[in-house]
């Protein structure tokens, strides 16, 4: 199944280095974008905005990305004249410019994903790109002015059908650098024929299946076409033919085929993208030398470091506990003292591996200040967004999972959380809102506050709401604090009218889930009248927890210091069996649901009573505490979390695994789901396989 | 200061000199609006004398153009000053900026120094002016002036003769410079046309701007006034156009420019200029004129109204004056009526009531007031009377609102003892008692009082040096006008006799209801109140009760009854009523009373309610029918009579009478001494005994009585003498129990003792055939002589009996004697018999003994076999532990075959690892797998060598296990052989010291033979004696049945004709007793062993059942 | 471990010498010896306790620490409904990669490595079989006995371990 083919690994690495380039490109250009003003002349913004279309137009058009590319040069045609001053950057231009941004985006997202983009797609925005350089330039446009240029160029056109056999594989030869000299001689359209392509099982990677059709308008010789192939003659089908109709038909007849005509500025850099992966990231090195000079690194590797210097830890801590298990008497002092320094430095080691996943959260900080401006705009708002700590650093992957999150929390603020302008007038505050969205490390937690000065939640109509929708029962008497937690609840939306912004009442509980997710934790706190502000606690890493050892029989769980708020041993009559198998546990004063861990997870020989055990009093991310019953604790850790999900399916209470000291795995136990696993009527329910009923009568019964 | 304390005069005073405020500031109002007027004129004014030397100075220069003989100035009279002009006037006009560009020009001029040359230009000086003129009557209020006629004089002034100026000079101009012309062009001529035109126009406006002004002039002088000035000025216009246009046509004729003269033109336009000159200053005068006009105008029409105002004004406070004075007069007189009607004088006439207006109309008032008056004045005259007259009858007190005693009459300071100076001025808590004084209905009744509310009752009161006085009184507060209480009226009567008596009265009628239960009726029967004893004696509360009916209390049928109604009817016609009644409490619970029903009359002497007074006495009641009870029931369990002190029979009841068999009619009245025998009757015990009773004393006991036909009779009586009142008895009650029966049993048991006695004598003597007689005996004593007479039937059959045995014994002792004669012999022989086994024993003893000597030496033998069978053992033992020891070495080599297995797998895995990683690497790897596969081998070899040396050792380890089992075997065998022998060994000793003891025993047996030989010849002898015995004992039977024969008995006495011994007599009884116990031993024997344990455990069964002592136990 | 094949010929340890020969590592459970592509085998290793997943199959016996990664381990006997392996130190477990998952599977005993020739593997029979067939891809005869070729795909993609309950249910 896996094979070597040198070629396609090195396309597929020259990709993938396109599209990590194109990466940072768009984050550069949204960057760009966002501080771009009407009626300003940022010549150096709009230079570096055209760099990035341009670089990726270039890329994409070496990868025969057509729909990009020709996104690609509108909105760098734009952008030229705007450079040039040949148009202005007004409120029509921006908005247009950052909408161009987004579908140049996503066109890149599809293209890797190997997908062709809708022709349609981001037509609209084009069709405005190019209207806009109309009114700009109130004359020919460069597109047409390029058609134009091309059409005289090619009195003559060639139809060149090239099949390689396999054979011109073997030496060594590559069609694509065939292609790409061909498109030195003059305007070149491509098509490929991918018909023979087999299915991927019966793919043979050194076979050849493709051909292309190929339409070149040039004015030189047919020999010179004939010499680009000189050297794979023998091994291919080669048809050279005049084009009958060169001038005239073209144009119209292969619309829909690309054309690269406009891109032959572009080819020359276009051409070399391999080369091009090592100067780029120097230039940019040079361009951001005063802050910091860095390599870029697969994350892949960073993770396998992560990893290894993961292994490192528990591995040094195995040879400790080993060796201080075995009485090594005299010699072993010095021995000692040496595991302990080798105990600092993989300490510091971690850390420092740590920290190059670590990323400032300015990258998603950047987004939100157009987010603001486009949500504000469509409900007729003002709102400020002031940020602060976007060079706080955290774990590159938690970045990715708090985009959406934060995204959403800060569409909500503006759509929900600032009142309209009339509103805030009447209400006597400023008609502008304001929205702080600031980050800042707390421990080995990092902290996310989104807070605006908007109308706060109106716990009355929120609980009207909850009562309404049956998320809360009509007689309750929920305390405040708990009334706002039901913003959390799925299904619930406290906007008055669904507006296309938000309010679809799929929000905060996708929110509150995906920050769980991160193991964090989401909080709000509101004044009616006044504002609200949402504080999210994230861990710095997801590689890493502060865990809690805990024995329950003859195995070791951990549990998440952080969700930890104390242990206590409980006297026989704090313990209350309530019906339905319920127990609960009286600690001062306040009522505490118990989960036995050893029920929950069938852990036989596990201490049975709680007034014998110890109660871990935890809390869940709602909030709630449980007291959770283990036989005794072990001690305190810093483990590093292993999936459970590589390789096998995900277990219910568990959240992940880690390796102990002594090599032995420990399950990470998941706080959130331990309830859910109580409630069950049986905790083990699973049948048994050494039932009379064989693996055959199972399968047969699935037959 | 309130407005209701000014006197009417005043109030109209002040609201005129408030009307004052409005009307001055109407006045200033106006005023300052006619000022305002002025001073637009006068600044008009101004406006015309800066005008003017604007006017002059422009004007002077158009004149002096072209007129080479002087300077402007001189065509005026005085220049101008304007620079003078210029400072007084810019800054109000806001001028200055067109004043100075007009002055700039003026200078560029060189006005009024240098002449002007002909070709000179005076348009843009006159249009400075123009927009100077323009300036100053904007500044001037000119523009704006309100009359047609000063209007237009200033339109023109203004601008008109400006704007003719300028054209004048234009045309001049234009014409001045035709005229040096070679030649003249149609368009020249045109222009001149044009030019023509606009002067036509000016001129003609100018003129009819005067014409509005005349016709807008209000008094007519105007046009009077400018009439010369006005034609001057349209001659000379008409003149200049005239010459002009002769120019022109003269030119439209083709003259030559230069031909032209111009001088007539010239003079033309001079004379204009005069003309204008004219007009202006003659408008300009009679503007001013106008103008000072409208000023005088203005100020006389101000002050006139002025006047007119204050005329009015002043009419106003003179009527004021008027009618506040008649109101006051009106009002004074009313009020000087009302004062005589507030003194009572209600005789005065009220004048003024003829009036319409309001004084009128309260001077009506007041006479009906007046009348009014009167008639109270007569009520209270009236009540004044009545008052008297209560005061004179009552006790009267009089109290402010505060308690605080204001008066008080003769009667009341009678009563309590105080004179009127000690009490006024005092509280009312003066007269209660210190103790009510603190109390808060003290308090409240005051606190009512001041309310205004009414309280009268009987009221207790402390008069002087502490008296206790009642007062039958009310509190009457009294009230004002205003329907406020003001003080507080007690209108007192002393009931204190009164209530003397009547506490006297409900002090017993207190005591009775302390004794005695006390009820309430209506006539009716509805309870009105009952006293708690009542309420105690049937239970109920008086709430339960208040309102029923009296027959809730009696039970359902007597309620039912005529005598319950007849019982209410006499009640309701006021008779008494009394005795016990029987009634029903609460819960059906019955009560007896002794009670009254007392019908109450009123003071009509008719009934209106009934109180009943009574006891309960249901608890007597129950004790008299518990009495009563008693004696019924001993009535009907006894016989009773009783009798008078004297004897005589008073009553009897029925058991009595059956007992003695009389009826009661036969005995009553008769003398008790009929009931006892005639000769008791005789003596003195009899009369003791009545004396006795006589006395009071009691007697009882057993008495017999003789009843009717002579029957005795005995009784078990009592005599009862019952005491009266005083404890004297009266009479004797006898209760009596018929004992007859009893009496004549015990006398028919003394006769059988008797005859059971002489029986028994008998039988002492031997006599068994005496028998008690039965006849009249029956029950007990009849059974009891019965069994006396069987014991004698039995004994004499027993005598009989034995003598029999003693027949019988005789023959057996004789039996018995040949029989040990023959045992005598057969000892004998047995004695024989033992000699000859006591020598056959010896014989056996002594190979006992040899026997005894064999197990000894047999017991060294076995010892000696137990020590080697021992040391047998312990060799084993070694053998065995050899055998663990090599055991455990298998073992420790098995656990180090098993490492090497344990590294062969590891190295087994190592290699597997390897040639994965080996295939996984291709050809690479290929070297490498071969490698593994040989480490792989390698590790197998090693690993099936270890397991052939795992399965040798396993081997070997079954062997020595075998072996160890073998040799474990062997121990334990030998084990068992030692054991066995020493078995053996005791056996044998065992044996050894059995046959000692045998050997002893054999002795013994010799030893025992030989006494029994001897025994045998003791017994022979003893059998010789045995025989003889028996010989005696034959001859005492003999003796027995000797005396048996003694005895009586009636069958057996044939049979005894044995000779009896002495001692027969006392051997007899001695055997009866001997064989009594011998006879009932063996019954009691067979008893107890005749039961079958069955039985028994049945029996236990049952006492176990019966028995509960055994349960708990 | 003492396999009565025991391959030492030159020509089954010579590796993959020509693209029509296949390497498989045959292991034994119970009595029966079966195969898997050594190309999927990662490693063999020596039983060692595991840490026990809560509410599991009982043929799941929790997962291994393999140097820091985290596998699961399987007990193929019970996997075969032949009842639990009392596993010990001479049990051995095969970690293999099965659609990028990386699981163990315990065995009584590895027995060799086998190379066969692609034309020698014969197709499974039609016949009653202990195991399921569709758990096997082919039969290797090897001397006078046969080994039985395992598809690992099958086995853990026909069965998902959470989901095999709600199947049987």
């Amino acid at each position: 199944m896996s094979g070597s083919n040198f070629g396609s690994d090195e396309l597929a690495q020259f990709r993938k280095t396109f599209f990590e380039e194109c990466a940072e490109l768009l984050v550069d250009l949204e960057e760009r974008l966002g501080a771009l003003h009407p009626y300003t002349q940022d010549v150096e913004g709009l230079n570096a905005i055209f760099r990035a279309v341009h670089s990726i137009k270039a890329g994409a058009g070496a990868f025969n990305y057509t729909g990009l590319v020709r996104f690609a040069h509108t909105f760098e045609a734009l952008l030229d004249r705007l450079r040039d001053g040949k148009a202005e950057l007004d409120e029509r231009t921006l908005p247009c410019l950052i909408s161009a941004g987004d579908v140049l985006a996503a066109l890149v997202d599809t293209v890797r994903e190997g997908k062709t983009a809708d022709e349609a797609f981001g037509a609209d925005v084009r069709d405005e790109l190019e209207s806009l350089m109309d009114g700009a330039s109130g004359g020919a446009s460069p597109v047409p002015a390029a058609k134009a240029d091309a059409a005289p160029t090619g009195p003559q056109g060639y139809r060149i059908v090239f099949r390689p056999d396999s054979e011109l594989f073997r030496h060594a030869n590559e069609p694509l650098y065939l292609i790409r000299e061909l498109k030195t001689l003059g305007t070149l359209e491509i098509a490929c024929d991918t018909s023979r392509l087999p299915d991927l099982a019966g793919l043979k990677t050194d076979e050849a299946y493709l051909s292309w059709t190929m339409t070149l308008r040039t004015d030189k010789p047919r020999a010179a076409i004939a010499e680009v192939f000189e050297f794979v003659e023998d091994e291919c089908e080669l048809i050279i033919e005049p084009l009958a109709d060169a001038v005239e038909a073209t144009p119209e007849a292969v619309p829909q085929a690309v054309t690269i005509a406009p891109a032959a500025v572009a080819v020359p850099v276009a051409a070399p993208t391999v080369e091009r992966a090592a100067p780029h990231p120097e230039g940019k090195a040079e361009q951001k030398a005063s802050v910091a000079s860095s390599i870029r690194v697969e994350l892949a590797r960073v993770d396998r470091l992560v990893n290894m210097v993961g292994e490192l830890v528990i591995t040094q801590a195995m040879l400790a506990q080993q060796f201080n298990e075995n009485d090594v008497g005299q010699g072993g002092h010095k021995t000692l003292q040496g595991f302990e320094d080798l105990a600092v430095l993989t300490r510091e080691l971690q850390e420092c591996v740590m920290a190059i996943r670590m990323q400032p959260v300015k990258s998603i900080f950047a987004r939100m200040p157009r987010l603001v401006r486009e949500v504000s705009a469509k409900l007729g708002k003002t709102v400020h967004l002031e940020m602060s700590g976007e060079q706080t650093e955290v774990d590159k992957t938690v970045i990715e999972e708090l985009a959406d999150p934060l995204t959403h929390m800060i569409r909500n603020a503006v759509d929900h959380g600032i009142e309209s302008t009339e509103e805030r007038i009447a209400a006597g505050k400023s008609p502008d809102g304001t929205i702080h969205l600031s980050a800042q490390h707390v421990g080995s937690n990092i902290l996310i506050h989104v807070e605006d000065d908007g109308a706060g939640i109106d716990r009355e109509r929120l609980l009207r709401k909850a009562i309404e929708r049956g998320i809360v029962s009509a007689n309750a008497k929920p305390t405040g604090e708990e009334i706002d937690e039901l913003i959390f609840s799925p299904g619930f939306s406290t906007a008055a009218a669904v507006t296309d912004v938000s309010g679809r009442g799929v929000g905060m509980d996708v929110v509150r889930r995906n920050i769980i997710n991160l193991g964090g934790r989401v909080q709000v706190q509101s004044t009616l009248g006044k504002g609200t502000r949402f504080t999210l606690v994230i861990p710095l890493t997801l590689a890493v927890l502060d865990g809690m050892i805990v024995a329950v029989g003859e195995e070791k769980y951990i549990l998440p210091l952080t969700s930890i708020v104390e242990s206590i041993r409980p006297e026989r009559g704090q313990i209350r069996a309530l019906t339905g198998g319920y127990e609960v546990a009286s600690i001062r004063g306040e009522f505490v649901r118990l989960v036995h861990l050893a029920r929950v997870f069938g852990v036989p020989q596990a201490v049975g009573e709680p007034w014998n055990g110890l109660v871990v009093l935890v809390e869940q991310a709602n909030g709630t505490k449980i007291g959770v019953v283990v036989d005794e604790l072990i001690g305190q850790q810093q483990v590093v979390i292993k999936s459970l999900q590589d390789n096998f399916d995900p277990v219910a209470g568990i959240s992940g695994a880690t390796i102990l000291g002594n090599g032995r795995v420990a399950l990470i136990v998941d706080i959130e789901q331990l309830t859910r696993l109580a409630d069950r009527p049986h905790p083990t329910p699973l049948p048994n396989t050494d039932a009379p009923s064989s693996l055959t009568d199972e399968l047969a019964n699935v037959a | 200061m309130s407005l209701n304390s000014l006197k009417l005069g005043t109030k109209i005073g002040l609201i005129l000199a408030l009307m004052v405020i409005p009307v001055s500031l109407l006045a200033w109002l106006f005023i300052s609006q006619s000022t305002q007027d002025a001073v637009m004129a006068r600044s008009e004014l101004s406006g015309i004398d800066y005008a003017r030397g604007v006017w002059q100075s422009t004007i002077s220069v158009t004149r002096a153009v072209g007129d080479n003989r002087a300077t402007p100035a001189t065509f005026l009279q005085d220049a101008p000053n304007l620079a003078a002009l210029s400072a007084t006037y810019d800054d109000s006009f806001k001028s200055g900026a067109k004043a100075s560009s007009f002055l700039a020009e003026l200078n560029r001029l060189n006005w009024p120094n240098a002449s002007i040359p002909a070709d000179q230009d005076v348009a843009p000086l006159i249009s400075e002016a123009s927009g100077l003129m323009s300036a100053i009557a904007d500044g001037s209020q000119l523009t704006i002036d309100p009359q047609l006629d000063t209007f237009y004089i200033m339109t023109n002034m203004m601008t008109g003769q400006l704007d003719l100026a300028q054209h004048t000079a234009l045309l001049r101009g234009s014409l001045l410079k035709l005229s040096v012309q070679s030649n003249v062009t149609p368009a020249d001529v045109g222009a001149l046309r044009a030019q023509i035109a606009l002067y036509e126009d000016a001129e003609s406006s100018l003129l009819a701007n005067l014409d509005a002004a005349f016709r807008g002039n209000a008094d007519g002088k105007l046009a009077d006034a400018m009439k010369s000035s006005r034609t001057a000025f349209a001659d000379a216009a008409g003149h200049f156009q005239s010459a002009v246009l002769d120019l022109v046509t003269k030119l439209e004729g083709g003259a030559a420019p230069t031909s032209l003269n111009l001088s007539d033109m010239q003079v033309a336009r001079a004379e204009l200029g005069s003309a204008s000159a004219a007009l202006w200053e003659d408008s300009a005068v009679n503007m001013a004129r106008m103008l000072n006009d409208r000023i005088s105008g203005i100020n006389a029409r101000m002050w006139q109204m002025l006047a007119i105002v204050g005329a009015i004004f002043l009419a106003a406070i003179a009527l004021g004056g008027v009618i506040a004075l008649q109101t006051t007069r009106g009002f004074a007189r009313v009020i000087e009526v009302m004062g005589k009607i507030r003194n009572g004088d209600f005789s005065t006439e009220v004048s003024g009531t003829d009036r319409k207006d309001e004084v009128g109309q309260i001077a009506s008032a007041v006479a009906v007031f007046r009348d009014n008056g009167l008639k109270i004045a007569e009520l209270t005259a009236n009540f004044k009377g009545q008052v008297d007259a209560i005061h004179k009858a009552q006790a009267v007190i009089e109290f402010g609102l505060d308690g605080r005693i204001l008066d008080a009459n003769a009667h009341f300071l009678n009563a309590v003892g105080y004179t009127l100076d000690e009490v006024r001025g005092q509280h009312h808590q003066l007269f209660v008692d210190p103790v009510y004084r603190q109390t808060a209905d003290y308090r409240l009744f005051w606190e009512k009082l001041a309310r205004g509310e009414f309280d009268s009752g009987q009221y207790k009161r402390i008069g002087k040096g502490g008296k206790e006085i009642w007062l039958e009184a009310s509190y009457n507060p009294i009230m004002g006008l205003d329907g406020k209480p003001y003080k507080v009226v007690k209108y007192a009567t002393d009931i204190t006799a009164q209530k003397m008596k009547f506490a006297d009265f409900e002090g017993q009628m207190a005591a009775i209801h302390k004794a005695q239960a006390v009820i309430e009726f209506t006539l009716d029967g509805r309870i009105l109140d009952a006293n708690e004893h009542f309420l105690n004696a049937v239970g109920y509360s008086l709430s339960e009760i208040r309102g029923q009916h009296h027959s809730l209390f009696v039970d359902p049928s007597y309620r039912q009854s005529a005598d319950y109604r007849l019982f209410w009817e006499k009640l309701g016609r006021g008779e008494f009523d009394a005795g016990q009644y029987k009634r029903i409490g609460k819960g059906g619970k019955e009560l007896w009373l002794e009670a009254s029903y007392n019908p109450i009359l009123d003071v009509d002497g008719k009934p209106y309610k009934v109180v009943k007074f009574a006891t309960d006495i249901t608890e007597q009641k129950m004790k008299f029918a518990d009495y009563e009870g008693q004696m019924s029931a001993i009535s009907k369990a006894q016989a009773v009579i009783s009798f008078s002190l004297d004897g005589k029979v008073i009553d009897a009841n029925e058991n009595f009478l059956s007992a003695l068999g009389y009826t009661l009619g036969e005995i009553r009245g008769q003398h008790h001494s009929m009931f006892v025998d005639a000769a008791y009757r005789q003596s003195p015990d009899y009369r003791m005994f009545w004396d006795k009773l006589g006395r009071g004393e009691y007697d009882a006991g057993q008495y017999k009585r003789i009843g009717k036909g002579g029957k005795e009779i005995w009784i078990q009586a009592s005599y009862n003498p019952i005491l009266d009142m005083n404890g004297k008895p009266f009479k004797v009650v006898k209760y009596a129990t018929d004992v007859t029966e009893q009496v004549r049993n015990a006398q028919a048991l003394q006769d059988a003792v008797r005859q059971s006695q002489q029986v028994i004598e008998a039988a002492k003597e031997n006599d068994l055939t005496q028998r008690i007689p039965l006849e009249g005996k029956s029950g007990e004593i009849g059974s009891m002589c019965e069994g006396i007479n069987s014991l004698l039937d039995t004994m004499s059959s027993v005598v009989a009996e034995m003598m029999d045995t003693a027949t019988t014994i005789s023959n057996a002792v004789a039996e018995i004697s040949s029989g040990t004669t023959d045992l005598s012999q057969r000892t004998e022989q047995q004695a024989s018999n033992l000699e000859e086994t006591a020598a056959s024993m010896e014989e056996m003893a002594a190979t006992v003994k040899q026997n005894a000597d064999n197990a000894q030496q047999a017991n060294q033998l076995a010892a000696s076999a137990r020590g080697v069978a021992t040391e047998g053992g312990e060799v084993v033992a070694k053998a065995v532990n050899a055998m663990s020891r090599i055991e455990g070495s298998s073992q420790k080599i098995s656990d180090i075959i098993s490492v090497i297995d344990e590294i062969a797998f590891q190295t087994n895995l190592l290699a597997l690892n390897a040639a994965v990683e080996a295939a996984r690497a291709g050809d690479a790897g290929k070297g490498f797998a071969v490698v593994a596969s040989e480490v792989r081998s390698l590790a197998q070899r090693s690993s099936g060598a270890a397991k052939d040396i795992k399965a040798l050792i396993v081997e070997s380890g079954v062997q020595v296990k075998d072996g160890v089992k073998l040799v474990n075997d062997a121990g334990s065998a030998l084990t068992e052989i030692v054991g066995s022998i020493k078995k053996v060994a005791d056996i044998v000793s065992d044996i050894a010291s059995a046959s000692r003891e045998q050997s002893a025993g054999v002795e013994e047996i010799n030893k025992a033979v030989s006494q029994m030989d001897e025994m045998t010849q003791q017994n022979s002898a003893l059998v010789e004696e045995n025989a003889s015995a028996t010989r005696m004992l034959q001859e005492q039977a003999e003796d027995m049945h000797r005396r048996m024969s003694a005895f009586t008995v009636e069958e057996a006495a044939p049979q005894a004709a044995r000779s009896a011994r002495p001692s027969a007599p006392q051997a007899k009884p001695q055997a009866a007793k001997a064989a009594a116990p011998a006879h009932r031993a063996p019954v009691k024997k067979v008893a107890n062993g005749g039961r079958s344990p069955a039985k028994m455990q049945a029996e236990l069964h049952a006492a176990f059942d019966s028995d509960a002592d055994w349960k708990e136990f | 471990m003492a396999d009565p094949q025991d391959q030492q010929n030159p020509e089954t340890t010579a590796g993959p010498s020509s693209p029509a020969t296949r390497q498989f590592i045959s292991f034994r459970v119970g009595d029966e010896e079966f195969a898997i592509d050594i190309m999927a085998v990662r490693e063999i290793k020596g039983w060692t306790a595991t840490t026990v997943l809560p509410n599991q199959q009982n043929y799941m016996l929790g997962v291994l620490n393999l140097r820091g990664t985290i596998v699961p381990i399987f007990d193929l006997r019970c996997r075969f409904g032949r009842g639990l392996t009392q596993a010990t130190a001479t049990h051995v477990v095969i970690i293999v990669s099965v659609d990028d998952r990386i699981v163990g599977l315990l065995v009584d005993a590895v027995s060799d490595i086998l190379t066969v020739n692609a034309v020698d593997i014969r197709p499974v029979p039609d016949m009653e079989q202990t195991v399921d067939s569709a758990f096997l891809s082919g039969i290797i005869p090897v001397g006078e006995s046969m080994v039985v070729l395992l598809s690992l795909e099958n086995l853990f993609n026909q069965t998902p371990s959470a989901g095999l309950p709600a199947i049987a249910a």
